[in-house]
């Protein structure tokens, strides 16, 4: 395998992460141009380890989401749309509502730094850049804070399928969502699953028991799906890495209220 | 720590097409300088123990994910074998074979497909990608490109250069090497040496922490689900009652 360090070094790869990570524009006026959205997933269950992030494959087996006796009943519990709560947008443009936190209204985000000699002129009325804030350098790769206060319902997910398990005491993972990822939709990627079957036995007499998914992402088409961030989620002082608001009580699966997301490279 | 950054971030960071190289790129004249990698000029020699160097082409450096990565079965692939249905046959598994990691390619396109322009006949001994972060030189044109560095009038030493470069490995077809040729001696009478691939695709295992547990970690994970092997075949499984 070739170095990469006399081609990019550590410094570049700092610059290029930092690129991603933080927004030029946002757009302030009602024109929606600001062109980009960050989307954040909430997952319950099992945290996938960093081998199952590069292969784009999760292999999931029972107890990793719901308790082994639910399985059957939530026939797709092991596949990762069960475990999805859904998204939130975080948005260069647009208003805020109930899914969507908007850089410069509700959410404040460390700008683009860009290299010398390097200027961004928007022709766009309302487009405004955003500065990085004060003591940020290109080692961050992005730094957003919410306002604490406000609660984001999760879009498009199955926050209802896992509400209902957690009534039934079914969870495996607790009260709280545990794991996020970000992307650059508000779709999980196209998976395809593989159903592993247990042999027929006294305890499976038809041999209909499923002992696990193997899910693998396609990764070469909609590209904006891809997780670039994955992280957990809990509350502050747990060490999680997105750290969030103790949600209402019967609300832990339907909301979420971020504090901050701030990753710094080494 | 457990947040993990997927290699993916450099497509997702620096590819004109996606959201974040999209939302600045009429911005200003000298917005190129923001990527590092994506859309350069690049120029590929091929140079012998003395640095002269035996052949040269120009073309484009990208991250590169449009093609499952071609990494080394034995090292990074991973096969595991599963029960599909509850048939007590053999035919109830089914086996996927060399599942690879899907991590960006930094890819090398050269101009000419295929042919690298010979300067100077000898033997093989390295091979050096240099990209023009600036883009002052062309991706089609080589004699944009300073002389010294490509015409092979005299040998040229990259490393003390100070430009950006990649050293590659050099082989023969039957070598793992990244650049593969049919000979590594080469006659200037030739006047090309031909590629094997109308691009050249370079992977970085080890991108923004160690990924070298991988394989291992997900073969664990697989052989921890009841009725899926890393190691077994259908016949062995179905044996052995899974």
């Amino acid at each position: 395998m070739s170095t990469l360090n006399t081609l990019i070094n550590d410094e570049a790869v700092k610059e290029i992460v930092h690129r991603w990570g933080s927004p030029a524009y946002i757009d302030t006026s009602s024109e929606n141009k600001g062109a980009r959205n960050y989307y954040l997933h909430g997952f319950v269950g099992r945290v996938p380890t960093p081998a199952e992030l590069l292969y784009g494959t999760f292999a999931m087996k029972e107890g990793d989401v719901v308790t082994a006796d639910a399985t059957e009943k939530y026939g797709f519990s092991l596949d990762l749309h069960f475990p999805h709560l859904g998204s939130i947008e975080l948005s260069c443009d647009h208003t805020d509502n109930h899914s969507r936190a908007v850089f410069g209204q509700s959410v404040r985000a460390s700008g683009l730094i860009l290299p010398e000699g390097v200027r961004l002129e928007s022709a766009i009325e309302g487009m405004q850049t955003l500065p990085p804030l004060e003591g940020v350098t290109t080692s961050w790769m992005m730094d957003f804070s919410f306002d604490g206060q406000k609660e984001y319902t999760w879009n498009a997910g199955n926050r209802n399928g896992v509400i209902q398990a957690g009534r039934e005491n079914k969870l495996t993972s607790g009260d709280l969502p545990t794991w996020f990822m970000i992307s650059e939709s508000s779709s999980l990627p196209t998976m395809q699953s593989y159903k592993v079957y247990a042999p027929k036995s006294a305890t499976n007499p038809d041999g209909t028991k499923v002992t696990g998914y193997v899910s693998h992402m396609f990764y070469d088409y909609q590209p904006e799906r891809r997780p670039i961030i994955v992280g957990t989620i809990g509350l502050v002082g747990s060490g999680a890495d997105l750290q969030i608001e103790l949600p209402r009580r019967g609300y832990e699966f339907e909301t979420i209220t971020p504090l901050s997301l701030r990753i710094m490279m080494q | 720590m457990s947040l993990v950054i997927h290699p993916v971030v450099l497509i997702a960071a620096e590819n004109r097409t996606r959201y974040a190289q999209l939302s600045i790129h009429e911005s200003s004249r000298d917005i190129h300088l923001t990527r590092k990698i994506e859309y350069k000029p690049a120029l590929l020699i091929v140079v012998d123990a003395q640095n002269n160097v035996l052949a040269s082409t120009v073309g484009t450096t990208y991250w590169s994910t449009k093609e499952r990565s071609n990494l080394s079965p034995s090292q990074h692939g991973v096969n595991f074998t599963y029960r599909t249905s509850n048939a007590d046959a053999v035919t109830a598994f089914s086996q996927t074979v060399n599942l690879q990691p899907l991590t960006p390619a930094l890819r090398f396109t050269p101009y000419q497909d295929f042919d690298v322009a010979l300067r100077n006949s000898g033997t093989i001994a390295n091979a050096y990608l240099i990209t023009d972060r600036n883009e002052q030189y062309s991706r089609i044109d080589i004699e944009t490109w300073p002389s010294e560095m490509w015409r092979g009038d005299e040998p040229f030493d990259v490393t003390t250069s100070g430009y950006k470069y990649l050293e590659l490995t050099v082989g023969t077809e039957q070598s793992d090497a990244t650049l593969r040729f049919s000979s590594l001696d080469v006659d200037q009478n030739d006047q090309v040496i031909k590629l094997i691939e109308p691009h050249i695709n370079v992977y970085f295992t080890n991108f923004l922490r160690d990924w070298s547990n991988a394989k291992a970690e997900l073969e664990a994970r697989l052989n921890s689900i009841e009725s899926v092997s890393t190691t077994q075949s259908p016949q062995e499984m179905l044996d052995a009652g899974l």
